[in-house]
Formats: C-alpha cells, structure tokens, sequence
C-alpha cells in the first residue's frame, strides 16, 4: 500500500555521533560510538558479552535513553523523539510476541494501534463499486447463499466484519451489503436499482461541495493529488497487508496459532512479519537467531540477508557470533567493552584487523598469536634460531608506529584527563586485560548500607574513584616506558597469522626443508575436507590448515612456512596493528 | 544550540521520573492508609483513662500521660491474681508452635517422598491431592465439628484438663496436613536438578542424609514462606477454635478467640486501653515472624500467585 | 567362570529389587501419618457431610439415630420455616456485597500493585505496610475499627467529624447502610494485601522486552496495560476473583466482630448461619442433619462457581477463521491475474 511509501523514499541516511551511554549506577556501556550508515546497509555489530552492542542498538530504537551524542535519521534528531515515531522496527531475541494473540493479530498489531498518513477515500462510491463488481461476476446467488449461512451466527457489525473477511472487499462494503441483502427487495435487479440511486445521490452531493474523486475513489486535493490524512488503516487495508507479510514469510498456515503452539522458528519469523510490516525504512536486529538451535540459524541467517535485499530496509543486526558478522554485514563493527575497535567491510576487518582484538575475535579458528624478537639490523623476527624475514620497508614503519606511539601517550600522561582516562580504558580493552574496577556494589542487607551511606556523607566524595584513577595513571606511565625503550631498540613483538595462511607441508623423506619450521604436531583433527594441525611454535599452541588429501598418520611431521606477507605484526604494549 | 539541547531531557527520562514521583505519592498515601489503624491502635494501648475519654481523635496520648497501665492490666487483674491474657497467649502460643513445626516437618517429608522416592501410586496420590483442593471443604465444616462433638460425647469427656487436650489434639492435628503447602513445597522439590540428588546417591548417601544435608537446606526459603503462612494461619484462626471451644470457659480460648468474644462489639467500650494493649500484645509474635522474613514471605506468596 | 558372573549378575539383580520393595515400603510407610490425618480430620468430614444430610443425627444421642431420607433437604428448601428462611436470606446480604467488595478490592490492589512495579525509591517498605494488614487477625481488625467507628464518646471517626452517627447499628436491608460501608471497608483493608502481593509477582514477571516492544509498535501507557499487562494476569486475575467471591460466601470474621449489641442476631452471611447454629451447642444438637444440609448446599454452591470460573479460563478451541479467509484471498487473487493474463493475450 501506499500509507507510508513517502517514509522510505525519504532519504534515511542513518548516523550515530558520539553516542555514550553511562548507566544511572555510574556504569559507562559504550564509549564514543561513531557510524555513518548509508542506505540499504547491512550493519552488523559484534562482540562478546557484554561489549555495549545491544546498549548501542536499544539508543538507537529509543528503548534507551542516550546519555550523550546524537542519532541522526536524515536531517532529523531522533535523540528526543519517543522509539514510535523514530521509523524503526525491532526484533528482540526473545521474539516478544505478545501470547494472547494468534499470528494473525501478532503481525497486525502495530497497524490496528497506530493512525498512519493514507489517503481519503469516499466509503460510498466505492462500495457501490466493489459490490457492483461482486455481482457482475455473478456470484449473486452464492454471495446470498453465504449471507443467508453467516446470518444465522452472526448480526450486525459482526456479520458484516465476516462477509468482508469471506468476500475480500471493504468493510463498508460489507456493511452496505448487509444491508441491502437483509431488505426485502432483495433480487438482483432490485439491488442493482438500489446502487444505482445511492451513487446518483452520492455523485450530486460530491457535485454540489465540489469534491473531485480518481478512479479509485479517493478524494483529491485542488492541486489533482490525493488527499492525505493521517487515520486509522480500514481492516481491509490491514488484512491485505497481513496477508502479504504473511506469504513473504510462509506464515499463511499458521495465521489461526497463538505463539504457544509454535516452533522457535516460526515465532522469530512471526517477530519479522511485525516488523516489516510497519514499513519502516530501519530495521534492528537484537540478536534475534540466538534462541534458536544451530541448524534453524543457518537457514535463518539466509532467510534474513533475503528479507533485507527483497525489502530495500537499512538494518543494524546485533550479534555476538562472528560468522554471523562475516557471512550477512555490508559492514561490521567491532565492539569491547564500551569500545568501538574497527568498523569496516567484512574483508577489511578479516584481512586488515587494526589491533589484537579484532585480529583474535574474528576468524574460525581464531588467529594464532606469537611473540618475536624484533632484529633491527637483520629487519626479521627472531624466536631461537628460527627467523622469519620482514618486509623491507617494515623498519620504516616499525620506527614511525613507536614514535606517533610515544608522542600519544606522552600527551596522556601530561594531561591525565577524563579522555585520556579513556584511552588508556580503550587499551586495556583491546588487551583483554582487566581494568581496575570501580567500586563494585556488594549486595548487603538494608543496616549495612545506611551506615555506609551515612560514612560516605562524611567522606569525600569521590574518593574511590580517584584511586582508580591512580591505577590507571600508573598504567599510562607504565606503557610510556615500555614504548620509549622500543623506539631505542627492537623488541618483542606479536606475530599473528591467519591458521588459512599458513603453508604446512608433511615432511617428506629425503627433502629439504629450507626456510622450513620442521616439527611434529601435536594434534591433527580431521574435519573432512581438511585438517586443523595443532602444533608448537615459540612457545604457543598453532593451528594450521593441510589438505585431507595428505594423510597424516601418528608419528609424521611437517614442514612449516610463514610467507611475510599474510603476517600481522601487533605492538604487545598497545595491541595495535604495526603493519 | 546544541548544548541547548543537551539539557533536554528525553521523553522516557520524563517519564520514568514522572512514574517514580506518582508511584511514590500513590503508595505513600495508600500505605499511610492502610498502617494508620494499627498506628492508632499502639496510640490508644498507651493512653491514659482520661485521654481516652476525652480525647479519642488523638492519635498518641497527650504528652506527659503516656502509661502502661492497660499493659499491666492484663497480666495482673484487679484482685492480685494472674489474668486470663498470660493463659489465652500460651495457648495460641504453644498451639501455632506446635502446629508450624509439624506441618513443616509433614511437608518435607511428603514433598520427598513424592519427588524423590521411586514407588507406584505415586501420580494417583497428586491426582488425589489436587482433586482434593479444588473441594469445596465448606462442606466438611459442620460434619468436622459433628464428629468432634460425637467423639467427647462417646469418650465421655467433661473434666477441663480431658477437654482442654481434646480441643487441642483437635485443633492442631488437623491443621497439618494443608495441601496447599505440601503442593508448594512439592513444586520446589521439583525444580531441584535431580543430578544433585543422583550424584549424592552415586557417592553413598542414604535417602535420610540427601534429606537432611541437601534437600532441606536448599528448601529453606520455602519451609520460611510455610512456616509464616501456618503461623498466620493458626494464630489468627477465629472460625475453627471458636467451634471447638464454644461453652467452655474462658481457660481454653486462644488469644484470637479471647479477642473477638471478650473485647469485640462496642460492649467493650469501658475496656478500650486494655482491648487496645492486649491487640498489640497479640499482634507482636506475628510482628516478629513477619519483619524477620518479610522479603522472603512476599516473594514466596507471589510466586504461588503465579502458579495459581 | 560364567556361572560365576552369572550368580553376581543374579544377586545383584536380587538386591535390587530388594532396594525397590525397601524403597516401595518405606515411601507408605513416611506417607502413612499425612495420609492417616487426611483421611481422617479432613477426607473423612467432608464424606460425613454427604452422610448425615440423610440422618436425624444427635452427636450427643448416637442410639437415637435415624434415617430421614430428604426430609432435612425440605426443611431447607421449606421458606415456611424461619430457620431456613433466614438461611436463605442470608444470601441476598453477602451476594449484593460480593458484587462490591470483588470489583473494588481487585481494583484497589492491581493499582498497587502497578505503582509498587515502578519501584519507586522505599517501595519495600511500601510492599510490606500495604501487607501487614493481612496478617493482622480479624479479631485484632474488629477491635480496632469498633474503636474507629464507636459511638461520639469513644470513636475516632464521631470525634474527628463532630457528628454522633451510629455507623454499626441497623438491619441487613434497613438502615444499616453504614454498616455496610465498614464491612467493605474492613475487607479491603484486611484482604487487598494478598492479591496485592501475588498481583505485583505477576507483574513482575511479565518480559520486559514484551512491552519495549508494544512501545516500538507505538503503543502508549494504556496500550501497554490493555494488551501486555491485563493478558498476562489473565488466569491470575480469574484465580483470585474467584477467591474473592467464594470468601464472600464463607464471610464470617468481619460480620462477626463488628457486631454491636443492638444487631447481635443479624446474619449476613451463609456461613454465619452454620457457625451460629452449630455454637448452639445442645439446643440445636438435633438438628445437625439440617444444618449439615446447608453446609453442603454452601459447598455445592462454591464448586459451582469454582467450575464456571475454569470453564470461563479454559482454552477455547481456536478457529481457523483467518486461514479460510487467507485461503479465500489467495484464489481471488490468483483468479484475478487469470483474468488479467487472458485480457492481455
């Protein structure tokens, strides 16, 4: 239908500046949260439990007040707006279909509530028209028929509710005709004759006002366009739109089932229908596969990318999967803790991660991580006797990484300020190493707790926090440090290298391995196309890919090569990315 | 501009202060309500004979006349000798004691043997119990109190001693075997992982160990919501007692019964202080039992709210 | 060697079903005291109940037992009879009272129970003031409210107000209005805190997510309330409604307690009756059949209503009106392209 057409030709470019959200317990959930989305995007945010993902997501639909930064959809500032009337529609990953109602209902829920923009139509003429139709395709004696069956159960609104249901037109329409088929004069050609009067007293009403319809019956403005208002939708445009949300997702079957008789699947598909029939150009996404088992999400995933080509909509999809993020994201953020780590297309973040987190969150089986010996002069990485070649202009790039490094934090810990405060946070976050914790509430009985509020009334207030606050500068000088004596002399470093990328051979009799890790796995699993090889390299369990087509038996080994260009090389004091 | 805007509040902030402020008007109005007459009740108990003619609009007694006379008043009456109050109060006392600790113990066992014991019967017993709460036990009112009254008359039993143990015996037996707690505390027993139960048996432990070592610490909030709903109960139980004990003297009430029959109706004007200090004094082990478990006893009672 | 293992297998097949039996045999054995009391102070009464409608019974005169057929059910049903008579009337009094306690106390307690879910700061002690109250004994509650609703001297209500009204005196149906109103109010006050607590356990487990998503469809406060909150306390709401009336009927404590002198033999309850005679003691000692009769005319009354409250909560079928209707829709539309393809060959 046309109702609310002119929301989705709008142009909905979508973007979140600085959002942050602090929770009324002091707790801050994101950080500095940026995107730009563009239309008919597939953004997917993801992160481990906990990361502030769902938080960003619920800022954005208004479930969730935005402590600060703004939410722009188009021109307009969503921030103050209540979550109705922001053009959104969300899927949480409970389905949250409310249980008295079938499918049915479920799915017309937001359109029986809600009075959308549609045009105004003139209920006379065209039920004159639709019932002038009914009898031209002479059904005349079987629409009888039925009116005399539904008679017997049903009266007035109720009856002509069932006839519009039975006989596909308006509910005026039906009205009409229940009335004129429970007249006594009710032959065809009396009925006809009766139309006929209604539509010439109609037409020299409309005359007289000087009204002016189309062929569709709606009104029109002076202008020759249709007359809009904003109104309730008739049961006959939210059936027709039910109907159609209901093939697009094969629900039709199930329209008479009330959430309890229905499978996980169906219900997330009934969660869509609500969804997308509100017309909206954004869709949210709240982790809605996750109560689902392992092979319905497969077939979900792909129903879901299909929805969102089919219908043109802009979705956020918040997960903490990331072969979800990989496989349905035009772009994917990556979220710790509040932090935004990298935004970008599902290859860039595979090929080009920017720091340790993303590099080890994304990725199955996950990176393999090893610390190396930075050689200057020789520009490779030392671990024993083994060495791995840099690139050649990797030394250039190693010095100016550590420089601009310093510089930073040198700023950081001349100014300790709340933003520095941040990036230090940030750090740690990318890390994965544990932040210094603000004052955890301990659960304690209603005694306990006013005398420790009537101690900190004495105290100073923020007396604990500046502790924190400590620990964190000392961290920042800490990490100074460490950065200083890399820019003197080359140090250790992180490796990491995708387990694809690896080139392992099995170790043939006889040849020569130069260049090769020689060594013996520890572990080969078999997953039927391939192997995971399992084995020890610096000090650290490896993964790497070998073909099945090599058998591996107890007892061989293999040959290992890193090629310099599939390596990532990470900063071990900041975690991010060198090269 | 922008900053401007900052300061806005959004709708749901205005909302949720906005809920917070009414919700907290309402229900401070409405408990302040509902408190009130056991506010004015402690008031009155304390008030001196000429406040309490004069002025009944107080709330508390006038300052300098507060007087635990009426407190007094019931332990000792006017010839020197201890009153009836001291006696009615060790008898509900002793009763709801007796009556709590039993059905406790009757519903864990019950609840055990259901959940945890392997034997036949067992979905015929709860097809039996919950039958039997949906009865409607008004019926068995007047047969329960035919047979009680059969019962004295065959034995023969007339002396006080003989008619205080019967009543008693009558009055507490009964009261134990409620359906409705060992239904609660059956619904419990079934949410515990029946691993736990197994495991503890794979390492030797005989049914009575797993009863008492892990079954029952784990039911403790549920045994708490019994033991304050059995309490209630029987303290304020005013129908059944009143059946059991009606022509005989005064030795045999309980507190509730005394209460109702000796200082209700406005023939008890003259005694207002004391009806007032002896309701306190019969409110307090209810008080206790309450404020002790109070969190507890209101989640208990939703969560059977819920299961219906 | 086999035989062997067979004996082991064969004794340790022995030993368990020796566990079985000891297993079987101390489960009757526990069950046995909570059975024997059932059967024997609650099971057993509730038979007799069914029993001596048919007898001439005297509890203090076995020997003088007689078979009396329906007789104490036509004495019951004779309106000749002023025991019966009052008996039946009894009923008006507490139905039309039924009628305002329910709707007003569910009302009183689902706003409540609303307000307390917002958790505004102190609500716990809120939850447990509007609580109290229940546990407060009826007879503590009567003491009180006789001392609220005393005569000008020694009530509180008289002398705050500066009148000399006799709130508790009159006659069901006269012009003891004000008596009424008290009742209510005792009732209220007495019984709103449990449904108020199980109301706000309910509330406080419908899913949150439910109505974010109810506002997401742009549902307001009513909205909400209309189609998440009244649904999900659907049952709940039956369940104690039910409770309320059936308490109505067995209503005893409140009338009893603000009894004044003046209407000391006012029934205004079923079960008022019954405790009434059946205190009688001697006198009425002969007719514990009849009143037996009217306690089981109470209880049959009370199943009645317990029935129709599960049949009105049970699951109708559904229909399959929207599916036809879809099905209706689909062959229209396919039927129109038809037409529209013909047309355009």
């Amino acid at each position: 239908m046309e109702t609310t057409e002119n929301i989705t030709n709008k142009d909905s470019f979508l973007s979140l500046r600085h959002l942050v959200k602090v929770y009324p317990n002091g707790e801050k959930a994101v950080y500095d949260f940026n995107l730009e989305i563009a239309k008919n995007e597939f953004i997917v945010i993801v992160g481990p439990s906990g990361c502030g993902k769902s938080t960003t997501l619920r800022m954005v639909a208004g479930l969730e007040d935005i402590t600060d930064g703004d939410v722009y959809l188009g021109d307009e500032l969503l921030n103050y707006k209540p979550c109705k009337d922001r053009h959104m529609a969300i899927v949480f990953q409970s389905y949250a279909l409310y249980p008295q109602m079938n499918v049915y209902q479920n799915i017309a829920f937001p359109l029986t509530i809600n009075s959308y923009p549609a045009p105004v139509v003139n209920q006379t003429l065209l039920s004159c028209a639709q019932i002038r139709a009914l009898f031209e395709k002479n059904q005349f004696d079987e629409i009888k028929n039925l009116f005399g069956q539904h008679a017997k159960s049903a009266k007035g609104g109720a009856l002509a509710e069932e006839m519009a249901v039975i006989l596909d037109i308006e509910h005026c329409s039906a009205k009409l005709l229940v009335k004129l088929l429970g007249s006594p004069d009710a032959g065809l050609s009396g009925l006809t004759a009766r139309l006929d009067e209604l539509e010439k007293a109609e037409r020299a009403k409309l005359e007289a006002s000087g009204v002016k319809l189309n062929e569709k019956f709606h009104v029109l403005n002076e202008d020759g366009a249709e007359k809009i208002v904003t109104r309730k939708l008739t049961h006959y445009e939210i059936k027709t739109k039910v109907y159609e949300t209901a093939e697009k997702l094969d629900l039709t079957p199930y329209l008479d089932k009330i959430p309890k008789e229905l499978s996980g699947g169906q219900m997330q598909r009934v969660a869509l229908g609500r969804a997308i029939i509100k017309n909206v150009p954004i869709f949210l996404m709240d982790e809605p596969l996750s109560n689902l088992d392992a092979k319905l999400r497969l077939t979900m995933r792909s129903e879901i990318v299909k929805l969102h080509n089919r219908i043109n909509a802009t979705t956020i999809y918040v997960t903490h999967d990331q072969i979800e993020a990989m496989t349905m994201a035009t772009r994917i953020v990556v979220m710790s803790r509040g932090f935004v780590q990298q935004i970008g297309t599902p290859e860039e973040i595979y090929n080009h991660p920017v720091n340790l987190f993303v590099a080890r969150f994304i990725g199955s089986p996950s990176m393999n991580m090893f610390e190396m010996e930075y050689d200057k002069q020789k520009n490779a990485f030392t671990y024993g006797g083994f060495n791995i070649p840099a690139d050649k202009d990797f030394k250039g790039a190693y010095k100016a990484f550590y420089e601009n490094k310093c510089k930073e934090f040198e700023a950081i810990n001349a100014n300790f300020d709340l933003s520095a405060r941040e990036s230090i946070l940030k750090v740690l976050s990318i890390l994965g190493e544990t932040k210094a914790k603000t004052k955890t509430a301990k659960k304690q009985n209603f005694i306990v707790r006013t005398i420790e509020f009537f101690k900190n009334l004495s105290k100073k207030k923020n007396e604990g926090e500046e502790e924190v606050w400590l620990k964190e500068k000392t961290i920042a000088k800490e990490k100074l440090e460490q950065l200083r004596s890399c820019v003197e002399s080359g140090k250790k470093v992180v490796i990491g290298i995708r387990p694809e990328r690896i080139e392992i051979e099995k170790v043939e009799a006889g040849k020569k391995y130069d260049g090769y890790y020689v060594t013996e796995p520890a572990l080969a699993e078999l997953l039927g196309g391939d192997y995971n090889v399992h084995f020890e390299f610096c000090g650290t369990n490896m993964i790497g890919k070998l073909d099945a087509r090599y058998k591996l038996n107890a007892g061989d080994k293999i040959a290992v090569k890193f090629s310099a260009d599939d390596l990532f090389v990470f900063d071990p004091v900041t975690g991010d990315v060198i090269k | 501009m922008k900053t401007v805007q900052k300061k806005r509040l959004t709708k749901s902030q205005i909302t949720a202060r906005n809920e917070k402020i009414v919700s907290f008007i309402v229900l401070a109005f409405a408990s302040l309500l509902f408190i009130f007459p056991l506010i004015y009740m402690l008031g009155t108990s304390f008030k001196s004979d000429l406040d309490l003619q004069m002025h009944p609009e107080k709330i508390f007694p006038t300052p300098g006349q507060w007087t635990l006379k009426h407190y007094a008043g019931f332990f000792i009456n006017s010839e020197g000798q201890l009153d009836n109050m001291p006696k009615w109060m060790f008898n509900s006392l002793w009763s709801t004691s007796v009556t709590v600790i039993l059905t406790v113990l009757i519903d864990l066992v019950v609840a055990y043997v259901v959940v945890f014991l392997r034997w036949k019967g067992k979905k015929v017993f709860m097809k039996a119990l919950f039958a039997w709460m949906a009865a409607p036990t008004v019926i068995a009112t007047a047969p329960g109190l035919v047979i009680f009254q059969t019962v004295k008359s065959t034995l023969g039993i007339s002396s006080p001693a003989a008619t205080y143990a019967l009543v008693y015996f009558w009055l507490t037996i009964p009261g134990i075997v409620g359906v409705f707690n060992v239904i609660l505390m059956h619904n419990f027993f079934k949410t515990i992982p029946v691993e736990i139960i197994e495991s503890a048996k794979s390492d030797g432990a005989s049914h009575f160990t797993i009863f008492r070592k892990i079954v029952c610490p784990l039911a403790k909030s549920t045994m708490l919501v019994i033991v304050l709903f059995t309490f209630a109960a029987s303290w304020n139980n005013l129908q059944g007692p009143q059946l059991l004990m009606a022509g005989e003297g005064q030795y045999i009430q309980t507190i509730t019964v005394a209460l109702a029959e000796s200082y209700g109706g406005s023939s008890a004007w003259g005694a207002q202080g004391v009806s007032m200090a002896t309701a306190v004094f019969s409110l307090i082990p209810v008080l206790i039992i309450f404020l002790f478990t109070q969190n507890k006893m209101i989640e208990g009672l939703a969560s059977t709210g819920v299961k219906g | 060697m086999k035989a062997f293992a067979e004996s082991v297998k064969d004794e340790n097949l022995i030993a368990r079903r020796r566990q079985r039996v000891k297993e079987q045999i101390s489960a009757w054995v526990l069950l046995a005291p909570f059975i024997i009391i059932l059967l024997l102070f609650a099971v057993l009464p509730f038979v007799m109940g069914f029993v001596y409608v048919f007898l001439r019974y005297d509890p203090y005169n076995v020997s003088s037992t007689q078979f009396y057929g329906l007789k104490n059910f036509e004495m019951l049903f004779n309106s000749n009879i002023s025991m019966s008579q009052s008996f039946w009337e009894s009923f008006g009094p507490v139905t039309v009272y039924a009628l305002c306690t329910f709707p007003i106390g569910t009302i009183i307690s689902f706003i409540l129970a609303y307000f307390i879910n917002m958790c505004p700061p102190g609500y716990k002690f809120f939850r447990a003031c509007i609580y109290l109250p229940s546990l407060v004994s009826i007879s503590i509650a009567g003491i009180i409210f006789c001392n609220f609703f005393g005569p000008a001297g020694s009530g509180l209500i008289n002398s705050l107000l500066g009148t000399d009204i006799d709130w508790l005196g009159g006659k069901p149906f006269q012009d003891d209005f004000l008596r009424w109103v008290i009742i209510l109010l005792l009732c209220i006050w007495s019984g709103v805190g449990g449904n108020f607590v199980i109301y706000s356990g309910v509330l406080r487990d419908i899913p949150k997510s439910l109505y974010e998503a109810c506002e997401m469809d742009g549902g307001g406060r009513w909205r909400k309330i209309l189609h998440v909150t009244l649904p999900a306390m659907k049952s709940t709401l039956s369940l104690t409604m039910f409770g309320t009336v059936v308490g109505m009927l067995s209503l005893y404590g409140q009338p009893y307690v603000l009894n004044t002198i003046e209407n000391q033999d006012i029934l205004v309850s079923p079960m008022m009756w019954i405790q009434k005679y059946l205190m009688g003691g001697l006198t009425y000692a002969k007719l514990t059949g009849f009143i037996c009769s009217a306690a089981l005319v109470l209880g049959l009354i009370s199943a009645v209503l317990g029935f129709l409250q599960r049949k009105a909560m049970a699951d109708r079928p559904r229909g399959d009106k929207y599916s036809v209707a879809y099905a209706r829709f689909a062959e229209l539309k396919a039927q129109s392209l038809k037409l529209k393809e013909e047309v355009s060959e």
